[in-house]
Formats: structure tokens, sequence, C-alpha cells
């Protein structure tokens, strides 16, 4: 159940495809639901000994990863929330923070989503383009 | 600059007008899960007012890009737009809760529902957005 003020007729992201992909979210919800109650109906509760835990979601994942020139499949077991197994990029991603931008006391942007590797650099993010007279 | 002022003079005049938009938000089956209108178009000042019906929502704001995930504010990393859940008893009959969203741009803002279930689920056979949205406007 989506709406929206304002969105365009057509092209891209109109309401029609907004609302496509949130009926794709809801299926690929679904569908993991529907996933997670199988493998949960065929596992074994965890025994600790003379403590039963419930068994908790972690199922088994294959996946193709590549680094640098190197690229491999990768099977291994998955909890929910877990970190990727390897490095998403081999050289990071670089996030330019300006700190106390025009005088004040502000980090610009305050946060940033960094993953390992990733490097935070104090700076303004672009700085390469001359200045244009208009 | 000539184009611009042109362009100018309607949106001014809209503005003054500042009207509401009725939406309601859940109800008796078959609209338990939807908005309705499910779209509309509004000026800068205009006011979008939900009435929430049975069974118990939100009206978040999100993005096209994370479908289904609230848009957060860079600073508090709380939802930028959100009405709280509004629990509305099967029997209840008047007395619904109501929520105002002031319209703040004339850029497309895309809003859901964040019950668990509820965003990725409609009606997915209605006629196409644009040609009700042609007719409706």
């Amino acid at each position: 159940m989506v709406f929206s003020v304002n969105c365009p007729l057509t092209g891209t992201n109109s309401f029609d495809n907004f609302k496509k992909a949130a009926l794709e979210y809801g299926a690929a919800q679904t569908s993991e639901e529907a996933a997670k109650s199988s493998w949960v109906a065929t596992a074994t509760s965890e025994v600790y000994g003379s403590q039963t835990y419930a068994p908790v979601y972690h199922p088994t994942v294959t996946d193709t990863v590549t680094f640098g020139n190197e690229s491999w499949t990768t099977v291994y077991e998955s909890y929910a929330n877990s970190p990727a197994p390897t490095p998403a990029a081999p050289q990071g991603v670089e996030h330019r923070v300006i700190v106390g931008n025009n005088g004040s006391l502000t980090f610009d942007p305050p946060r940033v989503s960094a993953a390992v590797r990733d490097t935070v650099v104090s700076g303004p993010q672009t700085l390469k383009t001359t200045p244009v007279l208009i | 600059m000539f184009a611009a002022s042109l362009i100018a003079i309607p949106l001014i005049s809209v503005v003054a007008a500042q009207q509401v938009h009725e939406v309601i938000v859940g109800g008796a089956a078959p609209n338990q899960i939807s908005y309705q209108p499910y779209a509309l178009s509004a000026a800068i000042g205009d006011i979008v007012r939900f009435t929430f019906k049975q069974k118990n929502h939100t009206v978040t704001q999100t993005s096209f890009a994370n479908v289904c995930h609230p848009l957060l504010d860079e600073y508090t990393q709380k939802p930028v737009v959100d009405s709280g859940f509004q629990p509305v008893a099967a029997d209840q009959t008047s007395e619904f809760p109501t929520w105002n969203y002031t319209v703040t741009t004339t850029e497309p803002v895309w809003m859901y529902c964040r019950q668990t279930g509820h965003c990725g689920q409609g009606k997915s056979n209605n006629a196409r957005t644009s040609d009700r949205l042609l007719t409706a406007f």
C-alpha cells in the first residue's frame, strides 16, 4: 500500500513503477518468509547439555565473489544481518566530509555509511573543475 | 527570465487557495490495505488530510530508490515524515483519527505504510494510474 503526491504520470518514476517496486518487495519478503519457515521445519534444535534452543535461521548461501582480477564461488552458511564474507570493493569507497563548511561548526554530511576498507576523507567533494565565469 | 515569471503566476494563485485533499487510509474490505486516492497532485502549501479507518496504518515517507523503507533524516536518523501508527478498531464508526501533511515541494513525494507486510500488498490489476490521473485532473 503506497501513496504519492505529485508523481509523474509517465516515465521511470511514475506511480505505476513505484507500486510495482513495492509489490516486488512484498513478493520477495513473502518468498523469504516461506523459505525461512521451510528451513525451520527441517532444522533440528540446538542442544547444549540440559538446555535446548530453537534453531536459528542460517541458510546456505552460494555467492560469486569478484575481487580484482579473480573470481570464485563460495558456499557458506549465513545468519541474518551477517557482514559480507569478503569486501564488496577491493579499493573501498572514498567518503568526503567537509568540516566547518562556511565557518559553521558542522560536518557535512553529518554521517556516512561505510564498509570495511572505505576511507573517510575531509575536504570538499569536487575541486577538480575550474570555475566558470558567467 | 520571462518564461520563469509566466510559470510563477499560476503557481502563486494556487498557493493562495490552499486546497485540502482528503485521503482515506484503510477501511472495510476490500479497501483495508489501501490509500484512496492513491495518488494526487497538489501545490505547495496544500494540505493532504489522511483519515485513518479500520486496521492499524501509518503514512510514512519513503523514496523511489529504496521503496518500503522510511526516508531518514540525515542528522536524527528518524523518518522525515511519519504519521505514527493510527489503530482503529474494526467496529469503530466515527471519530476516525486524522493526520495532516502540508505539501512543501512540487517534486514527487512517496509514501508507504510501515505496518509489517503492508507496503508490498495491494491490487496490482488496477487500471494504469496514468490513465486514471489524466481523467481525474
